[in-house]
């Protein structure tokens, strides 16, 4: 009877959502969609070797620099939100060397990493897509050129709601390129293969880490064999000169990981012949479509030594009354590039069913600039994530953390032990 | 599971639960404009963790548990809080004048969404288990007790009044 109560009375006039509620949501769907048709691509493989040219570069915290040609690079954007307030005893020094890579030619573009660095639990790139016609303008791959205006990648529109391919348009652009850069991170798993014996064999046999859970499943989806990433909206980007655009991408690392490999894929849009936009239909190229790899290669002779902030250790209680508590350690690191938490979970198995363990929103909020890097892997019979996260003014006496997933989001406190 | 089939289980999960969604998002932040945005959240940070999602079937279940987390985390960043009065508001426009549901706008946080998802949303415990973590005794048994209790409040209300 009571049940019947509550149904009727929480049923009884259910709230519509607005008026254009579902269109909206299908064309957030719709870009969310396009910025992974990539992977459906064919692909053609373009390695290139990393030169021996190296450039020595020594700095102290906190003073950007960019590249050898003083463009706006890799310190510069994680500059932008590192607090500078935290002292600490021992200033950080670029001590190894940076590698720079030669250009890749590509049919549409050229593909410059221009800067590449990675402290060992972040990479960092700054990559640079130049057209290789005149009056073509490479973008990230995230916009919409038909909606969103020319603000997003720093250039100033003519007058109100322009859309960016009207200001190409306007400014003698009669192409859009469409590029993006993107981490391999997992391998796609051979449709033949229907069995978990299966599926352990061949993981193991491409060297992939993976667990048995009691129920005798395989999980490794969730650990990463490598830095993850997508050039996507979040990211820093702009449009320099002869337009060529600027993407900033960051990703987790692994211990001793050296050799990063990413696809680019870069796709022409043709603009009216008259030079004018007026009908709003892009006429994207799809045969035009073009994939490939690189790679770069950072010695780990180059990361400098981090240094521990302070520790941090609590409980985390779980609502299973018959599930023993877990206490998780955490770390807070600092590098010559960025700043890390990174959590220590001794609990494989309740890790492995809640992964996504993350700290409170406001210090994780890095997310937002597009510098997140995120890496799980298991290290001594434990599960170790890696976040880079800004840290407030100044070092927080205690976090809270959080399983993404977890009953009634129960939090737990840790508290700083030194 | 392909990639390509994942994607299209994620859209049909999303258009299939998206007014789900929107309700219950609606339950936290009592502004459509900040419910639809929470729905948005919850669907872009569902892709973004797609491919760490092993079971198509789970995608509905997460979707609901991303938009209880966006939510959440609207409120949190707008350093609102939710009060008993303010839920009172968001059940009382079912306009059923129904007392059951002074009870429940009176309860916990974590109670009033266990009934909601039951009795509004009609899911089953299974997926309440999914969604919020628990083992699917734990819902059953909550759910009767927090039954149980509101039986009990209207017995002696209803004994009061004569």
């Amino acid at each position: 009877m009571v049940e019947e109560r509550m149904k009727t009375a929480l049923q009884s006039k259910l709230p519509e959502p607005p008026d254009g509620f579902g269109e909206r949501n299908d064309q957030l769907i719709s870009s969310l969609m396009s910025g992974r048709e990539k992977q459906y691509a064919s692909r053609e493989k373009h390695r290139i070797l990393v030169p021996a040219i190296v450039i020595a570069i020594m700095m102290m915290l906190g003073i950007g620099i960019a590249a050898s040609n003083g463009h706006w690079g890799v310190f510069n954007w994680l500059s932008e939100n590192r607090s500078q307030e935290i002292n600490t005893d021992q200033p950080f020094m670029i001590e190894g060397e940076t590698p720079f890579l030669p250009p890749v030619d590509t049919d549409h573009v050229t593909i410059t990493v221009r800067e590449a660095q990675s402290d060992g639990y972040g990479l960092y790139l700054s990559v640079v897509f130049t057209p290789k016609e005149k009056d073509a303008l490479a973008f990230n791959w995230g916009i919409n050129p038909f909606q969103d205006g020319p603000e997003i990648v720093g250039l100033a529109a003519d007058y109100k709601n322009q859309a960016l391919a009207e200001w190409a348009v306007n400014h003698g652009y009669h192409k859009l390129i469409r590029v993006a850069l993107l981490s391999i991170p997992y391998p796609s798993i051979p449709k033949e293969i229907k069995t978990t014996d299966e599926m352990a064999a061949y993981l193991e046999e491409q060297g992939i880490p993976f667990r048995r859970t009691k129920d005798g499943a395989i999980q490794y989806d969730h650990i990463s064999s490598g830095p993850e990433f997508d050039s996507y909206l979040n990211n820093k980007m702009m449009i320099e000169e002869e337009g060529s655009t600027l993407i900033m991408v960051a990703g987790g690392c692994l211990s001793g990981q050296e050799d990063y490999q990413m696809n680019w894929t870069a796709v022409p849009c043709l603009m009216h012949e008259d030079g004018t936009w007026d009908t709003k239909t892009p006429e994207w190229k799809m045969d035009e479509w073009r994939q490939g790899t690189i790679s770069v290669h950072i010695p780990e002779s180059t990361h400098s030594k981090p240094v521990i902030l302070a520790n941090y250790v609590g409980t985390m209680k779980s609502m299973n009354r018959a599930e023993d508590d877990v206490t998780v350690k955490v770390q807070l690191i600092r590098t010559e590039l960025n700043d890390y938490f990174q959590i220590q979970c001794p609990d494989l198995e309740r890790s492995y069913q809640s992964p996504w363990l993350y700290l409170e929103d406001e210090i994780s909020s890095f997310a937002r600039s597009g510098i997140h890097s995120y890496s799980v892997q298991e290290k001594e019979g434990m599960l170790v994530f890696t976040t880079a996260s800004l840290i407030p003014g100044e070092i927080p006496d205690k976090l809270i953390i959080r399983w993404y997933d977890s009953g009634y989001d129960e939090k737990t406190v840790i508290e700083r032990v030194d | 599971m392909m990639e390509y089939e994942k994607e299209q289980a994620f859209i049909n999960a999303v258009r299939g639960r998206r007014e789900q969604m929107y309700r219950i998002a609606l339950g936290y932040l009592r502004n459509s404009q900040d419910a639809e945005d929470a729905v948005s959240d919850a669907v872009e940070a569902t892709w973004k963790s797609l491919k760490r999602i092993r079971n198509a079937d789970a995608l509905p279940a997460y979707l609901i548990r991303c938009t209880i987390n966006a939510a959440r985390y609207q409120l949190r960043k707008r350093h609102k809080t939710q009060s008993a009065e303010q839920f009172s508001e968001f059940l009382a426009a079912g306009e059923s004048g129904d007392p059951i549901i002074n009870y429940l706008s009176g309860m916990k946080e974590r109670d009033q969404l266990l009934l909601i998802l039951k009795y509004q949303e009609n899911l089953r415990e299974k997926e309440i288990a999914s969604i919020l973590h628990i083992p699917r005794g734990t819902v059953s048994s909550r759910i009767i007790t927090l039954l149980k209790r509101i039986k009990a409040e209207l017995l002696e209300e209803e004994s009061d009044n004569g």
